[in-house]
């Protein structure tokens, strides 16, 4: 073995060699599997009360089943499973004594943080990915493969489904890129990896209590999490693109402001952990 | 370039006031030749690892440069791949092994494995079978050796060492200076910090005496400790032994310390005084230098005392 790796896949491959890794990644799979068991054994009846938006309608197809767990854990699990691979980046090397030692290595700070935060942004793709595709697993193993029927009445054959099905994921985790970038914002000031984690959870739970408060007005059209639901217009009749372009260049404007900030701050800092 | 300007490390006026104030390290000149091993020797707080931290390029100075083979060090630089090191404390990933640490802190510096001698490193180790173990159950010495071992990686020209034996007990402290030693024999230049005398004066060539943030003294050690020297001398006739010694020149003080005496010389050798002492019938049963380093190295950080 005489070739050099990448830093991105030493990186990687020091996260795929963590047993938190699949914990966090466990989770992911695991909610959408308690989702499917507790619809299946709640009968066949088409009309649970209470039930909202993708729930009302989740026994109707498998395919209704991803979209239902996107709906339930873009909220806050999911928030929780990316914040955690952003913020432990760079703060877990601190907490562990390992920065300074990346650090006295022939290698630009700046390229360290963007082989960090590509593997970070790689696994937060992944859980979104695990997410969907075992609830589509989940779902059509409990309910079959029919067409769509969606929560505003609209019914979508099933390649067409799956189609929308993809871009929404897509979607959602490009929505995570703001919460991202703050961990790993936070992950390069702190030497507490916990805390670099509870800020990410932070941004994306504050941002949504106050989303809720209409009091705040226009102010909330400007909050990352104000489109996370956007990918709904995927599945209304005519389609609505409009919000999800709305969420995707508000993403793109959180990512951009968190990570020059990171980068700004971390290719000046004095490494004393 | 000229020789002067390739040498292993040259720092210039290097500062470092930290956020808050704190003036660490000012106005430091240090230069190291090939071939050396300097100690970098103070009382905690003089500013020795600052000033190791910022030859590594881990923190950045407030004014003046550090030079390693002529390249300055800047967070990154390409010239630091010839520099081993070890900073503080070993510090390694807890659920990989010894041996998968190793290659990832080798890899993350974008260098082949293959090319990394690991023979050598896990020969410095010496943790056996326990090198393919998770580190998280390493004792503290066996830290400590993966931390050396990962530190001469690649026959590094430079070793820079930060309180090597610190936490370390006796015998695992021995293995360290073993292996500080060896590597200089191989022609590896290394710059070591510490606040034990005794180590320094083992192991090192030159000596770099900081406090408070300033060079006080730098030089062999040979000289440091040659600039004041005091002896212990037990002899069969004490009040023979000091009128011969009064009388002898080089000698500025006598005092009792029973069963013998201490004695201060300036530039006299030890064996002209044990010549003396026998030449006037006076037999010479014990003499050794007294902590001769420690002696010069009070003297050089009390004089830099308000």
């Amino acid at each position: 073995m005489s070739s050099t790796r990448t830093l991105a896949g030493v990186e990687l491959s020091k996260q795929l060699w963590r047993l938190r890794t699949y914990l966090a990644l466990g989770v992911t799979a695991l909610v959408p599997v308690l989702i499917t068991i507790a619809f299946a054994l709640g009968g066949t009846s088409h009309h649970h009360h209470g039930h909202v938006g993708f729930f009302s309608v989740a026994t109707r197809s498998g395919l209704d089943m991803p979209l239902a767990a996107l709906s339930a854990m873009e909220g806050f699990l999911l928030i929780v499973v990316v914040a955690l691979f952003a913020g432990e980046s760079v703060a877990g090397e601190a907490s562990w004594g390992t920065l300074r030692y990346l650090l006295v290595r022939p290698v630009r700070r700046s390229r360290l943080l963007a082989a960090k935060l590509s593997v970070a942004a790689l696994l937060s793709l992944v859980a979104t990915l695990v997410l969907v595709i075992v609830a589509l697993a989940a779902g059509t193993a409990a309910f079959g493969w029919h067409p769509v029927v969606t929560p505003f009445g609209l019914v979508m054959p099933e390649g067409q489904a799956i189609i929308r099905l993809a871009v929404s994921a897509i979607y959602v985790a490009w929505s995570m890129a703001g919460v991202v970038s703050f961990a790993f914002l936070l992950s390069t000031l702190t030497d507490s990896a916990f805390g670099a984690v509870a800020g990410g959870v932070a941004l994306g739970v504050v941002s949504e209590i106050l989303d809720g408060i209409p009091a705040f007005g226009a102010v909330r059209y400007g909050l990352p999490s104000h489109y996370w639901q956007a990918w709904n217009g995927l599945f209304v009749d005519p389609v609505r693109y409009a919000d999800m372009v709305r969420g995707a260049i508000i993403q793109v404007v959180y990512a951009g402001a968190f990570c020059a900030l990171a980068w700004w701050r971390f290719s000046r800092k004095d490494i004393t952990s | 370039m000229s020789a002067e300007d390739k040498r292993p490390v040259a720092i210039r006026g290097l500062t470092k006031r930290y956020a808050g104030g704190v003036l660490a390290v000012e106005r430091l000149d240090l230069s190291v030749e090939e071939g050396q091993v300097l100690g970098l020797l103070g009382p905690n707080g003089a500013g020795k690892t600052t000033t190791l931290r910022m030859l590594l390029g881990l923190v950045l100075p407030s004014a003046g440069e550090v030079r390693i083979y002529g390249e300055r060090v800047l967070p990154g630089a390409s010239v630091l791949s010839r520099v081993g090191t070890l900073v503080d404390n070993p510090g390694f990933v807890p659920h990989l092994s010894g041996i998968r640490n190793l290659q990832t802190f080798w890899e993350a510096g974008g260098m082949a494995w293959s090319e990394a001698d690991v023979d050598a490193a896990i020969e410095v180790a010496d943790l056996g079978e326990a090198i393919n173990r998770k580190y998280r159950t390493y004792s503290h010495g066996m830290r400590q050796r993966l931390g050396l071992a990962q530190s001469v990686l690649g026959r590094p020209s430079l070793l820079v060492l930060d309180e090597p034996t610190s936490g370390l007990d006796p015998h695992q402290m021995r293995q360290v200076r073993a292996v500080v030693s060896r590597m200089a024999a191989g022609g590896t230049t290394v710059v070591l910090s510490s606040h034990l005398l005794s180590e320094v004066e083992q192991v090192c060539t030159h000596v770099a005496v900081v406090d408070r943030g300033h060079l006080v003294s730098t030089g062999p050690v040979a000289d440091l400790t040659g600039a004041s020297r005091t002896v212990y001398i037990e002899t069969t006739d004490l009040d023979a032994a000091k009128r011969v010694l009064s009388a002898l020149e080089g000698v500025t003080s006598v005092t009792d310390q029973p069963p013998g005496m201490s004695v201060s010389l300036k530039g006299t050798p030890r064996h002209e005084v044990v010549a003396a002492l026998v030449h006037a019938g006076v037999g010479v049963d014990t003499i050794h230098a007294r902590n001769s380093l420690e002696d010069a190295f009070l003297e050089l950080v009390g004089e830099a005392s308000p």
